[in-house]
């Protein structure tokens, strides 16, 4: 009915919500619809990607909800670096959902299958808006959906690490609500453009205190360094297929917001050298705490953090060329991390340590080979999507003529490399005890596509070059943007 | 004497009346942070709440005021005593 | 130490915070969105209460963000409280035949006072958030007053999705007709009548019974549960 319900960006959030709220009533009609609603709205959303994402890229959509022109009302801003994201998104949920289909046993699915939906359709908002009250919003989705996901297993352990997760997140929470209520108190607006126009009636001193509110605020939601505590618990706490959502979907929306912010609010060049160093310290601080982890989960968590370091020491760079690496990053990251928190899963279940993988390589061949995919994707060996991304980086920061970022990028890679080849050569080089079980086929399809998308951006980089250097074009050019946004 | 001086006009009590609300809001707050019985703490919230719905009511934000006395003075209130009951009285 | 650190890393945020506030230009009439809201409520939304307008229609993607975390709040407590279902604990006292009297009651005219409340939301001070919450005080004190009393979980559920229903359908029906998402395609009627303002009332009245099903569904899960395993 391409008439009756011209699509747009809305359709993103408001499609998981009919479903959200639909679950609960039809699951009395059957059980077996508690599965399948939910994978038949990611299949939704991705097709609303795929018709709105090529068109986004030649201009952006702009949405204006309940018809009130921004700064009355709130707007939807569907660039190419949005539409990126959101595409990304919808895919890695419907992947989480196709994996989880089999592997996800723990009741009340309906719960789950709802908090999944609304965990990817709050980071698609957070993404997709440009009201800075409704990033808010969105962000306590996301946060609501990741505290109770975290906490789902219902052991004390894990309720511990969901609550550790409450807690700090509710402090980021109050910061962003605090630094939002200063702004409006000096500007009168809540539009992210018209702020971005009406920056100059806030005092500077007042702005610097605001940035710092946002940092910590996104910061604790995107793992960067001194802020990230509850990170390794949250992972390790949570089902495995929700870690894969976390490494892929909620860090990634909290940095697209932080970036967002500071380039149309607090576009000075220390905030930005600011967001470059943090960068550098998580990568180099989690890369090494990675090496000491006997649990996987929670090597994989700190890894994961290092890599986010490694996107936002590029995005704090704000070049073209460091956006784009930035973007590549966090692409590369959500496909390959994800990859790997659902391999390991499958492989020795949720509480899997280093020697849980021995021998691993002769029962569990497919998995084996995937998760040293993933590895070897991750550590940056070509002709792996990793390798790309690492090159990116490499270069924009060599562009701005910062060795040292090289270096300490690059020592970070050895450190990388040698707990992954560490936990590869269990698998293969080590004896074990006889598997049990065999992993379904939907479990191997799920991960299959990742690996495809792997090899894909690592035999052909050049593919997603158009996409993201539009992406990095939308994010630096704020003239673009406000003018886009406040046009009438 | 300058006390005498001062006329009682409504400016003036609602000057006082806010001051003194301001006071016992940070008073009660104060009081349920350092409350080791939890039951008085959580009393100690409650009347944050029940001041500050009266101070809403007084800077002209009714509905501001009637959420603050539904959500945080009664219910709030109430998912914290069951809570409460559910665990234990005394913070360890 | 460890205190000292804390007080001054609260004292440098409090400092900092309060310089950020002190600076407010209050008092000015710099508020140009409000000044807009103020202007062109009753002409183009046909709600007499401002805030409501403000709430339900122009940041009303905001209002279906916040019942949805609150939907996502109580689905969440469901999740992690499963399978701790329990039998009331034996120091559960019995009410008094006054609180069971009491409750009985002032249960009708509490659940009047909520409906009252968010249905006249576009008038009066007060909506969905509102009235639903005392409507869910209202069984608060049924549940405290009679002992046997337990929330019917599955009429409380499909209450809940259908309001949830009810406010995206509205949503989704402006898109529909040629319009915005959650734009207003109702006719806006006589300003300051109970049938005015398009469909503020009708997403109201579904927040309403929303917010009162779910957090009555909160208590009575709350207080259904006990500690220990299964």
């Amino acid at each position: 009915m391409p008439e009756l319900f011209p699509l747009s960006p809305v359709h993103y959030v408001a499609a998981p919500l009919l479903a959200a709220f639909l679950l609960p009533l039809v699951a009395k009609l059957s059980r077996s619809f508690i599965k399948i609603l939910p994978g038949l709205t990611f299949l939704y959303v991705l097709y609303v990607s795929a018709v709105l994402y090529p068109q986004a890229l030649q201009a952006p959509i702009i949405e204006q909800i309940a018809g009130w022109a921004p700064p009355l009302g709130i707007n939807l801003y569907y660039g190419p670096m949005a539409g990126l994201f959101a595409s990304l998104f919808s895919a890695l949920g419907f992947i989480v959902w196709l994996y989880s289909l089999t592997q996800m046993k723990q009741e009340p699915l309906d719960r789950f299958y709802i908090l999944l939906m609304m965990l990817v359709a709050g980071a698609t908002g957070m993404v997709l808006t440009g009201d800075i009250f409704n990033l808010f919003v969105f962000m306590e989705i996301t946060a609501i959906s990741a505290y109770s996901l975290t906490a789902f297993l219902r052991e004390d352990d894990k309720a511990e690490a969901g609550f550790k997760y409450i807690l700090i997140g509710s402090l980021a929470s109050a910061f962003v609500l605090l630094g939002i209520a200063i702004l409006y108190s000096y500007t009168g607006t809540l539009n992210l453009a018209d702020l971005a126009l009406n920056m100059d009636k806030v005092p500077l001193s007042v702005r610097v205190i605001v940035f710092g509110l946002f940092l910590v605020g996104f910061g604790i939601e995107a793992e960067i360094f001194p802020l990230n505590g509850w990170a390794p618990d949250a992972y390790s706490a949570a089902p495995a297929p929700v870690s894969a959502l976390f490494a892929g979907i909620t860090v990634k929306a909290a940095l697209y917001a932080l970036a967002r912010v500071t380039i149309l609010l607090f576009p000075f060049a220390g905030s930005m050298a600011l967001i470059s160093i943090l960068g550098l310290v998580t990568l180099v601080i989690s890369e090494l705490a990675a090496l000491h982890q006997k649990n996987l989960f929670r090597m994989l968590a700190y890894s994961s953090m290092g890599q986010v370091g490694l996107a936002i020491a590029a995005l704090g760079l704000f070049t073209a060329e460091g956006v784009y690496a930035a973007l590549f990053a966090m692409i590369n990251h959500a496909i390959v991390k994800g990859m790997l928190f659902l391999t390991v899963f499958a492989m020795a279940g949720g509480s899997a340590t280093l020697d849980g993988l021995n021998g691993m390589g002769r029962k569990k061949p497919i998995l084996s080979l995937l998760f040293t995919l993933g590895a070897f994707a991750i550590i940056g060996l070509p002709p792996f999507s990793g390798f790309w991304s690492k090159l990116s980086v490499l270069t924009a920061m060599g562009q701005t003529g910062n060795y040292a970022m090289i270096a300490i990028v690059l020592a970070t890679t050895i450190v990388e490399a040698a707990y992954f080849l560490r936990a590869t050569g269990r698998l293969y080089l080590s004896e074990g005890n006889p598997a049990e079980g065999k992993t379904p086929l939907s479990a191997i399809a799920a991960l299959a596509v990742l690996a495809a998308g792997i090899l894909w951006i690592g035999f052909f980089p050049g593919s997603i070059d158009e996409t993201l250097t539009a992406g990095a074009q939308d994010l630096l050019d704020t003239a673009k943007y406000t003018e886009g946004v406040l046009k009438d | 004497m300058i006390l005498l001086q001062w006329t009682l006009t409504p400016e003036l009590l609602y000057q006082a009346g806010t001051g003194i609300l301001l006071f016992l809001l940070v008073v009660a707050a104060i009081f349920s942070v350092v409350q080791k019985d939890l039951l008085m703490a959580i009393v100690g919230t409650s009347l944050v709440s029940l001041i500050l719905s009266v101070l809403f009511l007084l800077l002209h934000a009714p509905d501001v005021a009637l959420t603050e006395a539904a959500i945080g003075v009664a219910l709030t209130t109430a998912i914290f005593l069951i809570a409460l009951r559910k665990t234990g009285r005394y913070e360890e | 130490m460890k205190k000292l650190l804390a007080a001054f890393l609260l004292g440098f945020i409090g400092y900092y915070l309060y310089t950020a506030f002190a600076g407010v230009p209050f008092g000015e009439n710099k508020m140009e969105v409000g000044k807009d809201y103020l202007e062109t409520t009753v002409p183009k939304t046909g709600a007499v209460n401002t805030v409501t307008s403000i709430v339900v229609n122009y940041r009303g993607f905001d209002t279906l963000g916040e019942v949805t975390v609150l939907f996502l709040a109580a689905t969440g407590l469901g999740a992690i409280l499963f399978g701790m279902k329990g039998k009331p604990e034996d120091k559960h006292r019995e009410p008094s035949s006054i609180l069971t009297t009491g409750a009985k009651a002032l249960f009708p005219i509490i659940v009047l006072l909520g409906a009252y409340i968010f249905i006249h939301g576009h008038l009066t001070p007060g909506g969905g958030f509102q009235g639903g919450t005392i409507i869910a005080t209202g069984v608060l004190i049924l549940i405290l007053g009679i002992k046997s009393f337990h929330a019917n979980h599955a009429l409380l559920s499909v209450m809940e999705s259908l309001a949830g229903i009810t406010f995206v359908v509205a949503g989704i029906l402006g898109l529909a007709f040629g319009k915005n998402f959650l734009e207003n395609i109702l006719p806006l009627g006589t300003p300051g009548q109970v049938l005015s303002a398009g469909i503020i009332p009708i997403i109201y009245i579904a927040v309403g019974f929303k917010v009162g099903a779910e957090l009555a569904g909160v208590l009575d899960t709350l207080m259904s549960t006990t500690r220990g395993e299964e």
